[in-house]
């Protein structure tokens, strides 16, 4: 009897202790709260503008997009002005892209990156990039599109499929917090038809931006710095007689080496790429009819391919900064790098890039 | 099992005298007597006691000194005197009477056939165990009838039957049968020792004495394998285990089980092996399905919004706009509708329960949503993890596996995905305390028995199943030899 009466007691007890225990946790039910998936933040005149786009879901097959944007003086207490503005509390941890206006951008975005690196609640899926606008007018550009995370999803795919050297919030913190390579972010840009779309990649210098790379160059950041299966390249003929003579490229693979010459002082450094290309489509007055032409057009590829890296690497040398990461491969190969010595000779450093092409002749669309 | 030594007569006699439906009737004819040795569950006792009575008759009219003269006597057709004993080892499981003299049973003796008794009624298809492929036959509520349909395909003087009256009031026949020779004896020594200790008044039916008897009462999970079907009973019996049935019941009960002993159903057997293979891992994962989808719906939906994923998002809020209780009570009101069902449909006549289905199923459900009481989406969960449940072969893991449910919904909605986790934890130390006639529940994965493994999560071909499990313990381990076979179809075949 007393050891029934023993059970019932601590089946209560644990009964109580669920009950009570469960009190504690914040339920957040998901149709009761408002899921910000895409964050921006601009500078105007002194203070700080934030912006959000937050999904509503009350029709079937649309999502409507809800932009919240709110004044502030600083980088922190984003959320809790916009909570200010909506009938359900604001969460994030939905959040897929932050955005920053090029003029947040220029003044830096280490407070954010610091919030960041901190909470726990950002998913290391969460994207960023700097738009040539403000940050407020690039969302606001994606809002016919009934998609809330629609700048995401096209630098998402641009990664997967394009020229775009995909990384993630981790990637791009080690790059921030790190010595031997400096963080790029994609660069969105608004173009004639007022679409938002991806016009380059924003290179910074610590956490400021410097400087845009454009076209070929983003190609060129990716397959100097990852082994890449995706990308593709227009390079331009030289002219013989008529209209300029164009062919388009697609990279099948493409692989690069490097070989540390000598660490220093000045540093030099070889790079190989090994690329293997696949023609999608060429103007007509190239002929490549036999294989001595295909030898040859690899060769015309080769050289358009190495100029363009060195050109980009040597204004990436002008501009001190280091998207490539030179100096976490020198601190890989050599005992005692200093990254205070190695940037001071960095604009200096000696890179000779060598390119071997592939050209695969299967599939020729004309 | 000894199948090819040679047998005597008296051997022969006693290794069937283990089972108690093996009988002998005297016959005295004032010279000598003579004995009728039988399965009495075998064959047609009505038309023995004609038979007897005419002898007995002749008996009084006319001296009977010898089998040749009784024999004389026997109306029948087919007798054969002096048979070979091992063609009366065959013969006395087709439903024939052993005939000998009471002073030397070693001497002459002959075969009476007898009209084997029919174990078949009308209809006695499987209600319960279904399926399409394989045989159809079910046990009855009448116990020698059962026992007939076992000893028509388990032809072999040592499957052996031991009858014990349980029941203070009811003094029910309760039928205990095992291999001999395959099964363990401390299986079959713990069982009947279990069996007799009973002390309840009235019997209706195998699944009491399957509680009376587990090892364990305080789990919702079966400890012991309830069936209806004489094939999962012989397949049992076979692997060492030992089968019991009450009189008056149509299920036997086998034991000792394990948790994955419920998962398999005799269809497995009967495909080709990959296919037997896929089902039973198709049956699996849908009761780990059933078990788990909807507290995670109710975790993710009031905790960890974040995990999920950005295509499935806007469906589930906009399916729950407007929905005006929390996940945990949406769920808990879909589960419990859909108990109420079943619990409804369950005690009515077929027909009326299609049109329950039509009214629970389609109205309420499609009437529930435009309401707004719940979401769409969980009605599929819900709706599929129902139907999961029901996937297990045996009825009363079904039931388990819904009653679980309600627990780890609770804790999905006080803890969220902790709670789960938890959930899991308390399952797991569970089923591997739990014990089936003294035998570790969760074998062969705890305690680990690799070589057994081969039949658990999926059905090998026959090629590698010819051993016995051996955490049944069994008498001998060999089940077939599939090299043998094998060897055989080398070149000789053409």
């Amino acid at each position: 009897m007393r050891g029934r009466r023993n059970t019932v007691r601590r089946v209560a007890a644990l009964g109580l202790l669920t009950l009570a225990a469960g009190g504690c946790g914040s339920s957040q039910i998901v149709d009761r709260i408002a899921l910000v998936q895409t964050a921006g933040y601009d500078r105007a005149e002194g203070h700080i503008v934030t912006s959000l786009q937050v999904g509503e879901y009350t029709d079937k097959d649309k999502t409507k997009i809800k932009l919240l944007e709110s004044d502030s003086t600083n980088s922190f207490d984003m959320m809790p002005q916009l909570n200010l503005e909506t009938n359900k509390p604001i969460e994030y941890g939905q959040m897929k892209m932050m955005l920053f206006g090029r003029s947040y951008a220029e003044h830096g975005i280490g407070d954010v990156l610091k919030i960041l690196s901190r909470d726990v609640k950002v998913q290391s899926r969460c994207l960023l990039a700097v738009s040539e606008t403000t940050a407020l007018e690039a969302m606001r550009a994606t809002s016919n599109t009934d998609d809330t995370l629609f700048l995401m999803n096209m630098i998402w795919q641009n990664t997967k499929t394009a020229n775009l050297k995909g990384q993630n919030l981790q990637q791009i913190l080690y790059g921030y917090h790190g010595t031997g390579s400096d963080i790029f972010l994609p660069y969105i840009t608004i173009n004639k038809q007022h679409r938002a779309q991806l016009g380059g990649v924003a290179l910074f210098k610590d956490d400021r931006v410097v400087a845009v790379a454009r076209e070929a160059e983003v190609l060129y950041l990716k397959l100097l710095s990852e082994r890449s299966r995706e990308g593709s390249l227009l390079v331009k003929l030289r002219a013989s007689g008529g209209s300029q003579p164009y062919l388009l490229l697609r990279v099948l693979s493409s692989h690069p080496k490097f070989k540390l010459v000598s660490a220093g002082p000045v540093p030099s450094i070889r790079i190989r790429v090994a690329m293997t290309v696949m023609i999608k489509s060429i103007s007509e007055t190239v002929k490549i009819e036999n294989e001595a032409e295909a030898k040859r057009l690899e060769r015309v590829i080769k050289r358009y391919v190495e100029t363009g890296m060195s050109d980009f690497i040597a204004k990436c040398q002008g501009l001190r900064v280091d998207p490539i990461g030179f100096g976490d491969f020198v601190r890989t190969h050599r005992r005692g790098w200093d990254s205070v010595a190695f940037y001071e000779a960095y604009p200096s450093m000696k890179t000779e890039v060598r390119v071997s092409v592939k050209l695969l002749q299967s599939g020729i669309i004309d | 099992m000894p199948n090819q030594q040679a047998y005597s007569m008296a051997s022969i006699l006693d290794s069937c005298k283990r089972s108690t439906d093996f009988v002998t009737t005297p016959l005295s004819t004032g010279k000598e007597s003579f004995s009728f040795s039988y399965y009495k569950t075998l064959i047609d006792v009505e038309g023995l006691g004609h038979l007897l009575h005419a002898l007995q008759t002749a008996a009084q009219t006319e001296e009977i000194g010898d089998l040749r003269g009784l024999l004389a006597h026997v109306p029948m057709d087919g007798l054969e005197t002096d048979p070979d004993p091992e063609r009366v080892r065959e013969q006395i499981f087709k439903g024939c009477l052993l005939v000998y003299r009471d002073s030397d049973p070693e001497g002459p003796c002959a075969l009476i056939p007898v009209p084997a008794k029919k174990g078949l009624r009308s209809s006695n298809e499987t209600d319960m165990e279904f399926s399409v492929v394989g045989p159809k036959i079910g046990f009855i509520e009448d116990l020698d009838t059962n026992i007939h349909l076992l000893r028509a395909q388990l032809n072999t003087p040592d499957l052996v039957l031991k009858e014990i009256l349980v029941g203070s009031i009811s003094r029910s026949r309760v039928a205990l049968m095992y291999i001999d020779g395959v099964a363990n004896e401390e299986n079959v020594a713990k069982m009947e020792k279990r069996l007799r200790a009973i002390d309840f008044d009235v019997v209706f039916d195998t699944s009491q004495l399957d509680q009376i008897i587990s090892d364990n009462s305080r789990t919702p999970f079966p400890l012991f394998t309830t069936t209806e079907r004489r094939d999962r009973v012989v397949y049992a019996l076979i692997t060492g285990q030992v089968a019991v049935i009450s009189e008056g019941s149509p299920y036997f009960i086998t034991g000792p089980s394990t948790l994955f002993d419920f998962f398999l159903s005799p269809e497995d057997y009967f495909l080709p092996w990959i296919l037997g293979s896929f089902f039973r891992m198709i049956r699996i994962f849908g009761v780990i399905f059933s078990l788990f989808a909807s507290s995670f719906y109710v975790a993710l939906m009031t905790y960890h919004y974040e995990v999920i994923p950005k295509e499935l998002l806007g469906r589930l809020i906009y399916s729950r706009e407007n929905v005006p209780f929390a996940p945990f009570l949406e769920a808990l009101f879909l589960e419990i509708t859909v108990e109420f069902l079943r619990e409804a449909g369950a005690r009515l006549p077929s027909r009326i329960g299609q049109s329950l289905g039509i009214v629970g199923g389609i109205i309420l459900g499609q009437a529930a949503v435009e309401a707004s009481l719940t979401s769409n989406i969980l009605i599929i969960i819900v709706s599929l993890s129902a139907l999961t449940s029901f996937v297990t072969p045996i009825y009363k893991m079904s039931n388990a596996i819904r009653f679980l449910r309600f627990p780890i919904i609770l804790l999905a909605a006080v803890w969220g995905s902790l709670g789960i986790a938890i959930a899991v934890c308390f399952l797991l130390v569970h089923l591997s305390r739990l014990r089936s006639l003294g035998y570790p529940y969760t074998v062969p994965f705890f305690p680990v028995r690799v070589k057994d493994m081969k039949d658990s999560l999926i059905r090998p071909s026959y090629a590698v199943t010819g051993t016995r499990p051996s955490y049944l313990k069994p008498r001998s381990r060999i089940r077939y030899k599939p090299e043998a076979e094998r060897k055989s179809n080398d070149f000789d075949e053409e």
